[in-house]
């Protein structure tokens, strides 16, 4: 699920960049100040936009992938491989989290 | 420029599997086992198929060495080696296979989870091959499904390669150097005595394209090999005609040793980089090379021949 309340801007080519507010951390503080609304551009092609449309708390990873790998005619294997990079990179940037499903009968 | 060839019959794998081709061996894999890892050569390699969820399907071959002429007691004995001699004892011979393998051996595990394992002799190829299915359930998979489609295809005079989704046919004297094989931008690199080539593909092609022309594809791909050779400043456009009726529009583009290395005859004078592009598949498709009997228009047709296929759902 998203993390980041972003604005969406439409490119011409199919994709959108993310526009996030940055935050001040606490430490960051005490060496440099940041702008009064200082923003972060991040710019998706289409697939990474099919990625963060898909990214709402409902729809699994593994759906994520199937629907990547359905719509570009991409081999499953390698629609994994980019959907769980990108989605890692994400996580990185601080712009999604991923909750993790319990399995069947507790842990 | 107009070019259009012939093409032996490429039968495709049935609904809902994959047909994989990969040194000489070729199965019929549910859609949704994909290769996670491929190690090795001809002579001997490994490879292992997983789906979204776990391992399914291992692969093992290796080239008779120490045994000389009796495969039977090879297969004996690499059967004990990998299920323990009691359950070795039980494996029964197996007859559906192709009439290429001989002396084969099957042992189903009982009690799953656990391994059916399959080992054969390939005629064909000198090779021992081990099949090796991970069973979470008793299930038959392995004798009725998988088996009965493994061919050895080692004694053609073109090779056929099939993974994810990349399909080509190269000539067999041609080994497999190196597998680059990235999520969208697939590639195998294939040498051997007589010639060198790089068969490429970047998918989807619709991104690919707005992300640069052809024209600069053909350039990038010239530059990995800046060192030996000198990359063309100018192309021509090349069109081509697929036995199966698609339309490929590219550019090509020579590219010549650099003259200090006259002396390296290990590198082709020259070689030629076309770059296509298929509308059909939505593929970018890239080949570089040069070589003895080697055509490059041929291998070009020939990338697909598998078919692009949905991925189940």
């Amino acid at each position: 699920m998203r993390l980041v309340e972003a604005e969406v801007q439409e490119r011409e080519d199919g994709g959108i960049n993310l526009v996030v507010k940055l935050r001040q951390t606490k430490w960051s503080g005490w060496f440099f100040r940041m702008p009064e609304g200082a923003k972060k551009t991040f710019e998706l092609d289409e697939m990474g936009r099919l990625v963060w449309d898909n990214c709402n708390g409902k729809t699994s990873v593994q759906q994520i992938i199937r629907r990547l790998s359905r719509q570009y005619n991409l081999n499953l294997r390698e629609a994994q491989v980019s959907t769980i990079q990108f989605l890692n990179m994400l996580t990185r940037k601080g712009l999604i989290g991923m909750t993790l499903k319990e399995p069947p009968g507790g842990k | 420029m107009q070019m259009t060839a012939e093409h032996p019959n490429h039968a495709r794998a049935p609904a809902n599997r994959q047909r994989v081709v990969w040194q000489g061996w070729r199965i019929d894999l549910p859609i949704r086992w994909n290769p996670v890892k491929l190690e090795g050569t001809f002579e001997e390699g490994y490879a292992l198929f997983a789906d979204l969820h776990r391992a399914r399907l291992g692969i093992r071959w290796s080239r008779n060495r120490r045994v000389g002429k009796d495969p039977a007691s090879w297969i004996k004995r690499t059967m004990r080696d990998e299920v323990g001699q009691l359950a070795a004892d039980e494996a029964q011979p197996y007859t559906k296979a192709d009439a290429a393998f001989v002396d084969s051996l099957l042992y189903l595990e009982p009690e799953p989870p656990g391994r059916d394992v399959w080992i054969a002799y390939s005629r064909c190829s000198d090779r021992l091959i081990q099949v090796i299915h991970h069973a979470r359930r008793r299930e038959r998979i392995l004798p009725d499904q998988l088996l009965p489609t493994l061919v050895d295809e080692s004694d053609q005079p073109l090779r056929r390669w099939s993974v994810l989704d990349l399909s080509c046919q190269v000539p067999a004297d041609l080994a497999l150097e190196k597998p680059l094989l990235f999520a969208g931008d697939l590639g195998l690199r294939f040498k051997g005595r007589r010639g060198e080539l790089t068969v490429r593909q970047i998918a989807p092609a619709t991104l690919a394209l707005k992300r640069m022309p052809l024209e600069n594809w053909l350039r990038k791909q010239q530059r990995d090999v800046k060192k030996h050779y000198r990359p063309s400043k100018s192309h021509e456009a090349v069109t081509l005609q697929t036995p199966d009726g698609r339309e490929l529009k590219g550019v090509e583009a020579p590219l010549p040793r650099r003259r200090r290395f006259f002396w390296k005859f290990s590198l082709q004078p020259m070689l030629r980089t076309i770059a296509v592009h298929d509308p059909t598949r939505d593929r970018v498709v890239i080949v570089q090379g040069a070589g003895q009997g080697l055509d490059l228009y041929r291998v070009i047709e020939s990338v697909g021949w598998a078919g692009t296929r949905e991925s189940g759902s």
